[in-house]
């Protein structure tokens, strides 16, 4: 039994394992073509490589761009003024208002009010529409002007940035920001008094990158519960990529067994605290504190969107003006057979890269590991979890469904998973 | 209202969030109506309609055939981006052996189902116009449904970003900066994004396919290297986002 994915990026399928009529297994089969990144950047000079990456997903390119840039940066000991690199960490959070925002206001709004579609839900209630795109509007701006364009940003390299926007650019930006948060508290007070229809209490892992004082964004190590490794430590030993028995999507699970769960629910569980107090006052209203279940992560969202144009204001508010020539000088480097590794939360979760450097500093080997492929092990846990042993329905089918949307799973940067073969123990078929 | 359809193949959706910037315009939704879009629509048949968007290149077979009922259920198909017309930056695999490339990367190659070719488009399908860019330009999609829905169609332009850069009055930077820069050879489009920023082209809209030929793209790669640019990375520059051009105009270099 198989139905195409819908309200998520990219192709796949969710295919339902039965042993006569009864739902046996749940997973994902993915179909979209996979574009062998690892290979293709194999001989390339790292700063080829910064730009390459970000083709990797059309939402999240700057985590892909900012990660790389990051991971050669520190394995080659190259320093980065702490201004030019709150600049690009701007542009990170920019990136989540906008991959935040989609998610929301297109895929999860329509779901949990049950229309099929935003623009049903946008009959229903213009305003709410025309508040979305307000937001994603806004964030396209904020792309546009501290990155380039709204996708495939062309404004960070190794050891910087390449422009700074003018204080004009900037003046606007500021103008609108208060009018962008009177359409997010109006579209926030619809979202926020949504209760999710699947209850689940988590009892899986939680991973998130390690942040020693602030929210849950960059850095070297990883935290899963309450277990800090380096990303090396994780990636190399912690994690192993696993195929199950009926599935052969490869799939990333903590010493070979358990799943583990990756994106905005985690960071929110772990660093809530952290958040502005603006964020939780707004949560509070509604009662919603951690933990959240994967189910709630649009609240996860709406919490990481608010608090990310939070951040985003004040640095408009006191943004100075860096003459373009000192952040632009080209940065040269050689290298010694390196390891650049680094992690970033991308919106939808950790985003690992790995590359090693041959003596003439172009890439000898690669590893990504991307959220969604961290997650496709627990969605189907979970999803399996939910089905078993119910008739194998069209409302089955809407449940795993919903588990793949609550996940957000941005296929097309899957860089790792694989087709599925279909098993089918149906002895009637 | 004018029925689309938006659908993708090998390609990582950048395009397609173009189009819906494109649909937070109240003056389009008023006369578009998406009837297909699984990324934003929960539906997965495909029926009759006016237009098509596509975005990505052909590397399954599914994806053929996929593209063959598009076609059929259109009356114009649109191909968006680099990658529906010149193969994208997924084209670099085929400098190696597809079966090289997968065993590099999984440990199971035997279950990656895709064709040794990386296609664009036009190779399958007849395309009735084409947005070149990576991504494309949100404003050159707002621009080409405004005037369709108005019984036109956008002018087309051939030209190369240097134009762009004359006319925004944004100084050479291979002249003033002696920055490397591919815009000489670069399809218009972007507005010289880079340029204007003090960095040069990197070439993502592709090479200007009009009359740019094998000695031009030679010469300039020639001036390149006097400013101490790695060839190699300009080659992978050229391969990775105008494919279909370049792997033909090239052989006598490499």
């Amino acid at each position: 039994m198989k139905s195409p994915l819908t309200l998520v990026e990219g192709e796949g399928s969710v295919v339902i394992i039965e042993r006569e009529g009864y739902v046996d297994r749940v997973f994902y089969e993915i179909t979209e073509a996979p574009r062998f990144f690892e290979y293709i950047v194999r001989g390339k000079s790292p700063e080829l490589v910064v730009d390459f990456v970000s083709r990797v997903c059309g939402i999240c390119g700057v985590s892909y761009t900012f990660l790389a840039a990051k991971a050669f940066e520190k394995c080659l000991n190259i320093e980065v003024d702490s201004d030019v690199e709150e600049f690009r960490e701007i542009l990170h959070l920019a990136e989540r208002v906008k991959s935040h925002a989609l998610h929301v206001f297109l895929m999860n709004l329509p779901e949990i009010t049950k229309t099929r579609s935003f623009s049903e839900l946008a009959e229903r209630n213009p305003k709410v529409v025309k508040n979305a795109f307000n937001i994603i509007s806004y964030s396209r701006k904020l792309m546009r002007v501290f990155g380039g364009r709204f996708h495939n940003v062309v404004n960070i390299k190794i050891g910087g940035v390449y422009f700074t926007p003018s204080r004009d650019d900037v003046e606007k930006l500021r103008n609108e920001i208060n009018g962008i948060f009177k359409s997010f508290t109006e579209l926030a007070d619809i979202i926020l008094s949504f209760k999710s229809s699947i209850h689940l209490a988590i009892s899986k892992p939680q991973l998130c990158v390690y942040a020693e004082k602030s929210y849950s964004h960059h850095g070297e190590k990883v935290v899963l519960d309450n277990a800090i490794y380096t990303t090396e430590a994780f990636y190399r030993n912690i994690v192993s990529v696993v195929q199950k028995e009926y599935s052969t999507a490869l799939q990333y699970r903590v010493k070979g067994s358990e799943s583990f769960i990756v994106g905005p629910v985690s960071r929110f569980n772990r660093y809530y605290d952290r958040l502005h107090s603006e964020v939780k006052d707004l949560l509070n209203t509604y009662d919603w504190r951690p933990p959240l279940s994967v189910f709630e992560g649009y609240i996860a969202r709406i919490a990481e969107l608010y608090d990310a144009l939070l951040t985003i204001r004040e640095y408009l508010e006191n943004y100075k003006y860096r003459d373009i020539v000192s952040v632009k000088n080209t940065v040269e480097y050689k290298s010694a057979n390196n390891v650049c590794e680094y992690a970033v939360e991308a919106p939808r979760g950790v985003l690992y890269h790995r590359y090693v450097l041959g003596k003439d500093c172009k890439i000898v080997e690669c590893d990504i590991v991307t959220p969604t492929a961290q997650n496709l092990a627990v969605m189907e846990d979970i999803a399996t979890q939910l089905t078993r042993g119910k008739r194998a329905l069209e409302e089955t089918i809407a449940i795993a469904k919903s588990v793949a949307i609550a996940f957000d799973p941005c296929i097309s940067c899957s860089v790792h998973t694989l087709p599925v073969k279909v098993f089918n123990f149906n002895k009637r078929s | 209202m004018i029925r689309v359809l938006v659908a993708k193949l090998t390609s990582c959706s950048g395009c397609l969030n173009e189009v819906i910037y494109a649909l937070t315009h109240s003056d389009i939704r008023a006369k578009y109506n998406v009837t297909y879009f699984t990324e934003v629509l929960d539906v997965d048949k495909i029926s009759n309609a006016e237009l098509a968007f596509i975005e990505g290149s052909i590397t399954t077979k599914h994806q053929e055939e996929f593209l063959k009922n598009l076609r059929s259920q259109v009356e114009y198909l649109i191909a968006l981006g680099t990658c529906a017309l010149m193969g994208g930056v997924q084209s670099l695999r085929l400098e190696g052996n597809i079966e090289d490339v997968k065993k590099t990367i999984y440990p199971e190659p035997r279950y990656i189902d895709v064709l040794s070719e990386v296609k664009p488009v036009d190779s399958v399908v007849k395309v009735d116009f084409a947005i070149p860019g990576c991504p494309i330009n949100g404003d050159a999609l707002v621009s080409f449904l405004r005037k369709y829905a108005l019984g036109g169609l956008p002018v087309a332009i051939y030209e190369t970003v240097c134009s762009e850069c004359k006319r925004k009055n944004t100084p050479c930077v291979i002249v003033t900066q002696k920055s490397p820069c591919l815009g000489p050879i670069t399809t218009s489009g972007c507005g010289a994004l880079c340029p204007q920023f003090g960095r040069g082209c990197y070439g993502c809209y592709g090479l200007k396919f009009f009359d740019i030929t094998r000695e031009k793209i030679n010469a300039l790669l020639d001036r390149l290297v006097e400013l101490k640019v790695d060839e190699g990375n300009l080659k992978a520059i050229l391969l990775a986002y105008s494919f279909k051009l370049y792997s033909k105009l090239k052989e006598s270099r490499c």
